[in-house]
């Protein structure tokens, strides 16, 4: 035990006035490994102490010249800037009452003279071992007082962030009511709805890995893609594959979302379902059950674009009940005997139960843990189509009656003029749909304009500026004979060939509309042959799908110049 | 049993994708223990009239080889587009 590594360190003061007796305590201490020094009276030690010279121990004389040894103990805790070291006090005072005062001073251990010099060496190394113990102890004490309060500013952190998100992107729409009971902390469940420009109703339930900071920051982009992408009236598609592979750039791999995506189309009184890791789903009307919607797909941010699955499931409204969702927070739930609630008992409730059904589940989970908090969040979601039809297509009303179907855009034209070579390289579509999105012109009617502009400026340049004749693609190899003398007129192409299109947006008092013209250099070309969709002609198939997607569609002669009004849907 | 192959079409579907696509259906319809194609437009937002022709040039090969082909996940102006030029009269939707 005298070995003990650390004693080297250790500082011990040995106040005696006796030169003889502390000497011999120094120079016997020294043979166990600590360090002394030496002091000969209150006012010395006291010095000593207040000079900052380090001490783990004192060993003290009761006896001193210029005082007692308690006299220096109440000193020093009379100066709250002194370490206060553990004290053995050294007295041939054997009274009861006299120790019992020392102990009460302060003092630590207490030995009886003549000293026993290995008592006093074993009661040392005690002393010293449990006051270094003591030391560690509270240190970590510190050091877990401080993670447990940056752990509740983290946690704090992630309810705001997580509160935040929802004020700011879940809107409260007839039809859905959204029951969350989150665990003490955010353990990633969201539930959020949302009304696109054509009245769509989406509907996201999301459970992210881990809890707190971690999990709301892997939710942060699913939330605000939903969003975005659903103001613009991208299909949920496009948005789950956009939050995929979002999650699988931007987050560790051990972070993912399981989510369920539901979309009620306004005009086609359609639902589509998209099923990544959630437990299943129902869609219920008075105990049966007429479509079960089990997660079809992995969850958000495991797979690999080319993996991904973005396939939704598509039914009819049937004009009745209502879909459930929930989190598995519900089915993990265990209570006291250790059994959890279990997929099979909401099954069980879902076909049995009348009425409402959240509110039956929630009861039912209450009634079954025995209590109204749980160890993980838990969601119980409920839709009901007819209502949320009803309400959407009340607002889609009262907006088409303001006379917007989308927020205020404002006139603006846009166009662009590409001469020479760049004619080859420049994809005009793109760029003009990146415009347009930027506007913050709603999705379909940009997959619209982007077809209708593709058709016609591919139209110009190919029969146009380079006036190849469709008929070149008829036949064995046509087909190729055309593209490669498509390649080969293109690198040909000089400063005086050009395309341009022109985009005109106005906001007429009924609805916008949008005007769409593009004029090339060439010499005109024979739109006349707008034969049948299935001919292998492209330009025929493509003036038809323009003829059926513009409300009017016009080509100025000698034919190097066409012009479509086309409106959003 | 049917084996259907699937080709997952690209966010634009237009001639820009004519190689891939030619890849693809090359290498399913030569596949003797391949019935059928799916085409997956899952992740389709837009396509032309260029797009119609490749898959409309594909069909007939296919059919020669009797392989059928198919539709998949097709939704919003994607559907619209794809009903406009009547390719449910030569395609099964699944």
């Amino acid at each position: 035990m005298n070995d003990h590594p650390t004693t080297s360190h250790r500082y011990i003061l040995v106040v005696d006035d006796d030169e003889f007796l502390n000497e011999l305590f120094c120079q016997f201490l020294q043979t166990k490994g600590f360090n002394t020094c030496s002091a000969y009276s209150v006012a010395a030690a006291m010095q000593l102490l207040k000079s900052g010279a380090e001490v783990d121990l004192i060993l003290l004389d009761y006896q001193l010249t210029d005082g007692n040894g308690l006299e220096l103990l109440s000193n020093i805790n009379n100066h709250e800037s002194l370490q206060h070291p553990p004290v053995i006090m050294i007295s041939g005072n054997e009274d009861a009452i006299f120790l019992e005062n020392c102990f009460a001073c302060g003092v630590d251990d207490y030995i009886i003279k003549p000293v026993n010099l290995s008592l006093l060496a074993l009661k040392v190394a005690a002393l010293i071992n449990s006051v270094a113990m003591q030391r560690v102890i509270s240190q970590q004490n510190a050091e877990l007082e401080h993670f447990k309060r940056e752990a509740e500013r983290e946690e704090s952190i992630a309810k705001f962030t997580y509160e935040y998100l929802l004020r700011q992107n879940s809107e409260a729409i007839n039809g859905v009511s959204m029951w969350l009971k989150s665990s003490s902390s955010f353990s990633g469940d969201i539930a959020l709805a949302k009304v696109s420009p054509g009245g769509d109703l989406y509907f996201l339930l999301a459970d992210a890995t881990g809890h707190g900071l971690s999990a709301a920051i892997t939710v942060m982009p699913v939330v605000s893609i939903f969003n975005s992408m659903v103001a613009k009236g991208f299909h949920i598609q496009p948005i789950v594959t956009e939050i995929n592979r979002k999650l699988i750039r931007d987050t560790p791999q051990d972070r993912f979302v399981a989510a369920i995506l539901i979309q009620m189309h306004q005009e086609r009184k359609e639902i589509d379902v998209w099923n990544g890791g959630m437990p299943t789903a129902y869609w219920v009307d008075q105990g049966e059950v007429l479509q079960a919607f089990r997660s079809q797909h992995m969850a958000l941010g495991i797979l690999e674009e080319d993996m991904f699955d973005a396939n939704v499931i598509t039914c009819d409204f049937p004009g009745r009940g209502a879909i459930i969702a929930y989190s598995d927070g519900l089915i993990e739930e265990v209570n006291d005997d250790g059994n959890s609630f279990s997929s099979a008992r909401v099954d069980e409730l879902v076909r049995t139960h009348r009425g409402n059904l959240q509110s039956v589940l929630i009861e039912a989970l209450r009634e079954y843990t025995g209590r109204d908090q749980y160890k993980d969040d838990v969601s119980i979601c409920m839709l009901e189509p007819e209502t949320i039809f009803a309400s959407c297509g009340q607002q889609l009303q009262n907006n088409i009656g303001r006379g917007f179907v989308q927020e205020d855009i404002g006139d603006f034209s846009w166009s662009v003029k590409i001469s020479g070579k760049k004619i080859a390289s420049c994809e005009i579509p793109p760029l003009c749909n990146k415009f347009l999105q930027y506007l913050g012109i709603n999705q379909v009617f940009c997959q619209i304009i982007f077809l209708v502009v593709s058709e016609m400026v591919s139209n110009a340049i190919d029969h146009g500026v380079l006036k190849l004749e469709s008929s070149m693609k008829e036949g064995e190899g046509g087909f190729n004979h055309y593209f490669n003398e498509r390649e080969k007129r293109l690198s040909r192409l000089t400063d005086s060939d050009f395309i341009e299109l022109r985009l005109i947006w106005q906001e007429s008092e009924e609805r916008p509309n949008l005007e769409v013209s593009v004029r090339d250099s060439g010499d005109g070309h024979n739109f006349h042959s707008a034969k049948d969709v299935f001919d292998s002609d492209f330009s025929g198939r493509g003036l038809k799908l323009i003829r059926n997607l513009a409300q009017c569609v016009e080509i100025y002669p000698p034919g190097n110049f066409i012009k479509a009004i086309i409106g959003p849907s | 049993m049917s084996n259907h192959a699937k080709v997952l079409l690209p966010n634009q579907f237009d001639y820009g994708y004519h190689k891939e696509f030619q890849r693809q259906c090359t290498e399913y319809i030569d596949d003797a223990a391949i019935d059928g194609i799916v085409f997956d437009f899952s992740r389709v937002e837009y396509l032309d009239s260029a797009a119609l022709g490749m898959m409309l040039m594909w069909q007939r090969r296919a059919a020669a080889a009797n392989k059928k082909m198919m539709i998949k996940g097709a939704k919003g102006a994607t559907a619209q587009i794809l009903a406009m030029a009547n390719m449910q009269r030569i395609f099964e939707y699944i």
